[in-house]
């Protein structure tokens, strides 16, 4: 593109920036042309399931009161395209197709059955109550204030941890191949604990705990009377475990 | 006595040709040893079959046949050589002339028998034991299949059954899934190898026991995911 410009028009300096200004206004309309997606479904507080298998992108769940699930999606670039089905009055399937990102922010019923998937984003679960079940291969999984009776979340490069309560008769499997694997339990958690380090070195807190086994790699160990199954594992990363202050 | 011996023996003991101190050794062992007296059984069962053959020689005309058929087949490949090549020891030892009885024939066989029926045996025998290495030039096939964990082979099957569906429709998937899976899966894959060589080593190690398992469920974990993304 050729410029020209004459003596009583805008100085060849104005003229240089404004085609600048409209090269970067362009780049930035890229991310302005990104598209939503919202849906609703209506289910049972005390029963409800979602599964959502995600490609790219993170996935954000948390409680919230009420009788429905709340799927808000937003897919920042390229094609995907987002498949939300009930399949019964209790399930709701959410599942991205093509090779786009996308975000999902969900709000399901505390009671509710969780079963999340994807290959490179993050996962994240507030305050739940139903059995959850989180794989992701690239990302951190986050379980906050969780208080389920079944709960196995796993990685293969991120950092998983979990913060929440530890049921009677309940199991607990987290696991990261790389990453760091860390769980936050109360003081008086009843649990029997397996975990195992193969690199990074086992960090196991304050908890009172007779020990079946224990070496540098890994432990056997219970806490209280062992009703419930903690199973931390990670191949090259670190394992944490904090009691609840 | 070792078993190696006696399945070795066990001709010339057909033969009523061992000493009878050494009949009497064989004898212990074979009542002692059923995979031994199972070979014995074999080989006295062909020795006696071989025997009700009738004895067939070949003609002298078969034998001049052949001759004549060799050294035509030498004079063509001769042809365009600069220089007359002195026979060879292969080409003395062809036009040789061996006879043998079928008696003889069946006796090799038998013998043939007798050593596959012995390696068999072994490598059953030795399947179940702890993997020892010390020194050597490393674990053979035998070691390694031996070393096996309990549940280890059925993992291994499963993961190579998901793994060549997977590998069918792998072509179909975008670039960077593509990478993923292949890097997670060739960084669990070296892991695992690594493990497994440690535990080549100290079979009895509990945590690289764990870790090998650990391993594969995390592999084949990771072939199901992949499995149900679109």
């Amino acid at each position: 593109m050729k410029i020209t410009w004459e003596n009583n028009s805008v100085s060849p300096w104005i003229a240089r920036r404004l085609v600048l200004s409209l090269i970067v206004v362009s780049g930035l309309a890229i991310p302005v042309a990104a598209q939503s997606f919202s849906k609703s479904f209506r289910v049972s507080p005390e029963a409800s399931d979602l599964e959502v298998v995600n490609k790219m992108g993170s996935v954000t769940v948390v409680a919230a009161e009420g009788n429905a699930i709340t799927i808000t999606a937003h897919q920042i670039s390229g094609e995907a395209r987002i498949e939300a089905v009930q399949k019964s009055p209790s399930r709701v399937k959410v599942e991205v197709s093509g090779s786009a990102p996308v975000d999902f922010v969900v709000g399901v019923p505390p009671h509710s059955t969780l079963d999340l998937l994807c290959y490179k984003g993050s996962i994240t679960v507030k305050y739940v109550t139903g059995q959850l079940r989180a794989r992701t291969t690239e990302g951190d999984i986050q379980l906050i204030g969780i208080r389920s009776v079944r709960v196995e979340a796993r990685s293969t490069s991120g950092d998983v941890s979990f913060s929440g309560d530890v049921l009677p008769s309940g199991s607990y499997t987290l696991k990261s191949f790389s990453g760091r694997v860390e769980a936050t339990l109360p003081a008086t958690a009843d649990f029997k604990l397996q975990a195992s380090s193969f690199r990074g070195g086992l960090e196991l807190g304050g908890f009172q705990m007779s020990f079946n086994k224990q070496t540098d790699k890994s432990v056997d160990a219970v806490s209280g009377s062992g009703r419930a199954a903690v199973y931390l594992w990670t191949q090259e990363g670190s394992i944490h475990l904090h009691r609840k202050p | 006595m070792d078993c190696r011996l006696v399945v070795n023996s066990l001709s010339n003991y057909l033969d009523g040709s061992l000493l009878e101190a050494e009949v009497r050794l064989l004898e212990i062992h074979l009542a002692e040893c059923p995979p031994c007296n199972i070979v014995r059984l074999e080989l006295a069962e062909i020795r006696s079959a071989a025997r009700e053959l009738p004895l067939h020689t070949p003609q002298r005309a078969l034998w001049k046949r052949i001759q004549l058929s060799i050294e035509v087949g030498e004079s063509q490949q001769g042809k365009g050589r600069e220089a007359i090549e002195q026979p060879g020891r292969w080409s003395r030892l062809m036009s040789r002339h061996f006879t043998f009885t079928l008696p003889q024939l069946a006796g090799a066989g038998a013998l043939v028998l007798a050593l596959v029926g012995f390696s068999l045996f072994n490598l059953s025998r030795h399947a179940g034991q702890p993997l020892n290495i010390q020194g050597g030039t490393g674990p053979s096939l035998i070691q390694a299949k031996a070393a096996m964990l309990p549940g280890e082979p059925e993992m291994r099957e499963d993961i190579e059954r998901r793994m060549s569906i997977l590998n069918a429709r792998k072509a179909a998937w975008d670039p960077p899934m593509r990478e993923v899976f292949d890097s997670h899966l060739g960084k669990i894959d070296e892991s695992l190898n690594h493990c497994r060589r440690n535990l080549l080593a100290n079979p009895a190690d509990q945590d690289h026991q764990q870790m090998v398992m650990a391993l594969y469920e995390e592999k084949l974990r990771l072939l199901e995911d992949f499995d149900k993304l679109k």
